[in-house]
C-alpha cells in the first residue's frame, strides 16, 4: 500500500515523528556532505603534491643537508681543488696533516658520493647519500681574483633549488 | 520503535555543524600549514643568498667597502623566488681598520627581513686564512 505524505502528517500538519525524510531533504544533505567531503580530499591532494614539491626545494631532505653540510666543509678545509661538472675533487689534508683527496661523484642524479682517497690512492672512506637532487659544480669568480665553487641543485622540473658559494680556505 | 523514526531536522542540522567544524578546522590547519613550509623555505634562500653574499664581500677589497646602502654585488639567481625582494650592504665603521658589513634582504613588501653581518678587518693585501 503507497502512503502519501500527507497522510502521514499528524492532524496539526506538522509532520510526525515516522515520517523521516523525503527524497529531496535527503538528496539535499547528502550533496551538502559531498561538497564537504571534496573539499577536504582535493585540499589533502593538494597538501600531499605540495609536500612532493617542497621537498627539494625546500632542503628539508635530511641526506640533501648533509651533502651541502659536508661539501661546505670539505671545501673550505681544501688547499686546492678540480672540477667538472657532475665531480669536484678536493686536495687537503687529514687530522694528522697527511695529504688527501677528497672526490665528490655527482653523476649519478639522485645520488652524491663522497670518496676519500689517501696519497697513495687508497680508498679510505666511502659516504653515500641518496633521493638528492640534480647537483652540478661551477666555479664563482671572487673580487680579488680567487675563484670558488659553486654548487647548484635542480629540482626534477630543472628549477634551481640549491646555490652554494663557497670558497677554500687552505691552511698554509 | 525509535529506530523507525529517522532524523529530526535537528539532529541532522547538528550533524552538518559539527562536520561544518571539522572542515573548517581542517581547512584553517592546512593554510597555516602550507604558510608556514612557504616561510620556511624563502627563509632558507634567503640565508643561502646571504651566505653566498658574504663570501664574495669577504673578498672584495677592504677600500671598496663604501658605506651604503648599496645593493648586492654578486649574482644571486634564486632570490627570484622571493616576492618583491630588495637587498642592501650597509659598511659600518668600527675603528681602525675594522669595518662591519651588514648584508640584509627584504621580501614581501619588506615584512619579512633576513640579515647577516661579517666584520672585515685590513690584512694588508694578504688573504686572512
Amino acid at each position: 500500500m503507497v502512503i502519501s505524505r500527507r497522510e502521514i502528517l499528524s492532524p496539526n500538519g506538522k509532520r510526525s515523528a515516522a515520517a523521516g525524510f523525503t527524497l529531496l531533504e535527503a538528496l539535499v544533505t547528502l550533496a551538502i556532505a559531498g561538497v564537504l567531503i571534496f573539499m577536504v580530499v582535493m585540499l589533502q591532494s593538494e597538501m600531499f603534491r605540495f609536500d612532493r614539491d617542497f621537498r627539494l626545494n625546500l632542503m628539508t631532505h635530511p641526506e640533501l643537508q648533509a651533502v651541502l653540510v659536508r661539501v661546505r666543509r670539505d671545501v673550505l678545509d681544501a688547499d686546492s681543488y678540480e672540477h667538472s661538472p657532475t665531480s669536484l675533487i678536493l686536495a687537503g689534508r687529514d687530522q694528522q696533516k697527511r695529504p688527501i683527496r677528497i672526490v665528490y661523484d655527482f653523476s649519478e642524479d639522485s645520488r652524491a658520493r663522497r670518496l676519500v682517497f689517501n696519497a697513495s690512492d687508497e680508498q679510505l672512506s666511502l659516504w653515500m647519500a641518496r633521493g638528492v637532487p640534480k647537483l652540478r659544480v661551477t666555479t664563482y669568480p671572487l673580487p680579488d681574483g680567487e675563484v670558488a665553487v659553486r654548487l647548484r641543485g635542480f629540482d626534477r622540473n630543472g628549477d634551481l633549488t640549491v646555490d652554494q658559494v663557497v670558497e677554500p680556505r687552505g691552511h698554509p | 520503535m525509535r529506530c523507525a523514526k529517522g532524523f529530526t531536522l535537528v539532529e541532522v542540522l547538528v550533524a552538518l555543524l559539527i562536520l561544518t567544524l571539522v572542515v573548517t578546522t581542517s581547512l584553517a590547519f592546512f593554510y597555516d600549514r602550507r604558510l608556514r613550509l612557504l616561510r620556511a623555505e624563502e627563509t632558507i634562500v634567503a640565508y643561502q643568498t646571504l651566505a653566498n653574499e658574504a663570501e664574495v664581500q669577504r673578498r672584495a677589497p677592504f677600500a671598496s667597502l663604501a658605506a651604503g646602502p648599496h645593493p648586492f654585488i654578486a649574482d644571486h639567481p634564486l632570490l627570484t623566488r622571493l616576492p618583491g625582494q630588495r637587498t642592501s650592504i650597509e659598511v659600518m665603521d668600527k675603528g681602525t681598520g675594522i669595518r662591519e658589513v651588514r648584508l640584509t634582504i627584504q621580501w614581501r613588501q619588506q615584512k619579512r627581513i633576513a640579515q647577516m653581518t661579517i666584520v672585515r678587518v685590513v690584512t694588508t693585501g694578504d688573504n686572512l686564512w
